[in-house]
């Protein structure tokens, strides 16, 4: 609910209190449309032709219905919300027995105020929804400027170490030969992630991947990644660290391999001086899976910012694509289970977990020893 | 060139584009230096002094053309790396005092053609070739004449001046501003588009082919350059 709608909505009640009678409020929608922005509680509902009455009085600004010059037969009385400037609305007060003239003095001045309180409420709503579009405005900015940059960088090494090569070939010594064809293949590994990863965050917007459900063991996921991850970390060691007897996940097992994987990519590539990476599979309430690293940790306040696209555009220049973590966060979501990051409390470092609810496991637990263990007291 | 081997620093982040303009340089007789932030730049200009700087204008602490006024107190010739969709900030650090730009991606060609332009206008800061001749084009400086193929092609004042800012470049690009401003005076408010005007009449009179020219060519949103 907006908060024009809370405003009309509290305008509705005290005037159906004050007046005793049913009360609706219309609020401007554009330069001159109505919507029903609030009611009194329990109240009748209105006709369209209430609602077109309602309509004929932002229109002319002048009361309808009950009472009125317009419409005196009707059960509603309609009179419009005056601001200096315009017209906010228009409040509907339905009663059987009609307003006192000392009431229809009263139900003025009420308009007045009430006018006011909604145009202002109208505005905040009007000023929030273009800093929203504004934000996207430069989302987006940032998401080109990004992805152009990543495409390129990779493409310039690429192109210019095979052109080195081709005019100076003969020119070079071994070691930088065989420096410029290495520059070829890490760059263009990088392209392939990249692209690979573009991919996967298209296909998840245009809502193309569906996640099967399939039973999948934990812990073969965690060795699958663990051995992937190795083979790619220079200086660091991914370890796996598995609760025995966990129950097996109703998930997609190549979806959930490929959110992990990417959240230990991420740790590689941010917890730069972090030597270790664990990834922890235990139970908590269902099955918690946590990428631990030593890192310098999250930012201030960027717990749950960090899932959204091209997050780091803003922040740092590195070699992660800035999706990553977004397509954790999509595959996650369509598993039916939850993301979070937060920053370790035994060290310095974050933890990135994917935590399934008990509803996706597929068995109770193997071995039932009560308490479920917590991981740091291992 | 002097008789030692000049030097040159490469300042941009990205290993892979340091390692191969390292390899082209050091192929090219260049001593070379690298520099990945602005922070190793400005120590490793203080250190070296060097003749040629390639800059990358996005670096991790900064924008890299904050370096161009401490580089133009030595002079060494800068030429930016840049991208295509950065237009406003090319034309900014050429306007600053850089040299001339390679667009990402580029290969060593491109890059050489632009290293030398970029080195030659330093050595002949103050004087150009006299006479250009490419056997369609002649144009002798000194007695302000112009010959396509043996015919005076009859250039206004402006569009012979054009020619000759461009020629006396040596192939670097100069910016819409650069070429106003030598034109008509800076205080004059001259647009564009009078400029392009200028410089379509200009190619209908000396190119070979108006519609793909291959003497005065256009960087777009940027400027023009001599093609040598």
């Amino acid at each position: 609910m907006t908060t024009e709608d809370e405003v009309a909505q509290t305008l509705a009640s005290y005037a159906a209190r004050a007046f005793d009678a049913d009360c609706a409020v219309f609020a401007r929608v554009g330069v001159n449309g109505l919507r029903l922005a609030g009611t009194a509680p329990g109240m009748a509902q209105l006709s369209e032709a209430d609602k077109a009455a309602a309509q004929w009085t932002m229109d002319k600004g002048m009361p309808a219905g009950k009472g009125a010059d317009t419409l005196p037969g009707a059960r509603w009385l309609f009179v419009p919300l005056r601001t200096a400037r315009l017209f906010s609305g228009v409040i509907a007060i339905g009663r059987d027995a009609p307003l006192s003239p000392i009431e229809r003095r009263r139900l003025d001045a009420f308009a007045d105020q009430a006018a006011n309180a909604l145009e202002r409420a109208h505005l905040a709503r009007a000023y929030e929804e273009t800093q929203i579009e504004a934000g996207e405005e430069r989302m987006r900015s940032i998401m080109l400027s990004s992805l152009s940059h990543d495409l390129r960088t990779p493409i310039t090494g690429i192109l210019g170490a095979a052109s080195s090569l081709r005019v100076y070939g003969a020119k070079h010594d071994e070691a930088t030969r065989a420096e410029l064809l290495s520059s070829i293949e890490s760059e263009a590994a990088r392209l392939q992630r990249y692209v690979e990863k573009l991919l996967d965050m298209t296909r998840l917007d245009a809502g193309g991947i569906k996640a099967k459900k399939e039973a999948v063991d934990v812990g073969d996921i965690i060795a699958r990644v663990v051995q992937r991850a190795n083979a790619v970390a220079e200086n660091k060691w991914i370890d796996g660290d598995v609760e025995p007897g966990l129950p097996l996940l109703k998930a997609d097992p190549l979806l959930l391999e490929q959110a992990v994987y990417n959240l230990v990519e991420n740790a590689i590539f941010h917890a730069k001086e972090s030597e270790q990476i664990v990834i922890q599979a235990h139970y908590s309430d269902g099955v918690r899976i946590e990428v631990l690293d030593g890192g310098p940790g999250l930012p201030k306040g960027g717990e749950t910012r960090i899932f959204d696209k091209f997050a780091r555009g803003e922040a740092t220049k590195d070699d992660g694509t800035g999706l990553g973590l977004a397509i954790v966060k999509g595959f996650a979501t369509l598993m039916g289970a939850a993301v979070s990051a937060h920053n370790r409390s035994d060290q310095h470092g974050a933890v990135f977990t994917i935590a399934f609810p008990e509803s996706a496991l597929v068995s109770e637990r193997s071995d039932d020893r009560g308490q479920p263990q917590s991981a740091d007291n291992r | 060139m002097t008789a030692a081997s000049p030097k040159a620093l490469i300042i941009d982040d990205e290993k892979a584009i340091r390692r191969f303009v390292r390899s082209v340089l050091v192929a090219e007789d260049f001593t070379v230096d690298e520099a990945f932030d602005l922070a190793s730049a400005r120590e490793a200009i203080a250190a070296s002094k060097p003749d040629l700087v390639i800059l990358d204008l996005d670096l991790p602490d900064g924008d890299g053309s904050e370096l161009i006024p401490q580089l133009l107190t030595d002079g060494p010739a800068i030429l930016v790396l840049s991208a295509y969709d950065e237009e406003s900030r090319k034309v900014a650090a050429l306007d600053a005092g850089a040299h001339d730009f390679v667009t990402k991606p580029f290969g060593v060609k491109e890059f050489m053609a632009r290293v030398r332009a970029a080195m030659r206008h330093r050595l002949h800061e103050q004087g150009a070739p006299a006479v250009y001749d490419d056997g369609r084009l002649k144009v002798d400086l000194p007695r302000h004449q112009v010959l396509i193929e043996g015919r005076d092609p009859k250039l206004t004042p402006r569009e012979f001046e054009i020619l000759r800012l461009l020629l006396i470049a040596g192939g670097r690009v100069l910016t819409h501003r650069q070429l106003i401003e030598r034109l008509w005076g800076k205080t004059q408010n001259v647009d564009v588009q009078t400029l392009r005007v200028h410089v379509r009449n200009l190619r209908q009179k000396i190119e070979a082919d108006g519609e793909s020219p291959t003497t005065v060519l256009t960087e777009p949103g940027v400027g023009y350059r001599f093609g040598l």
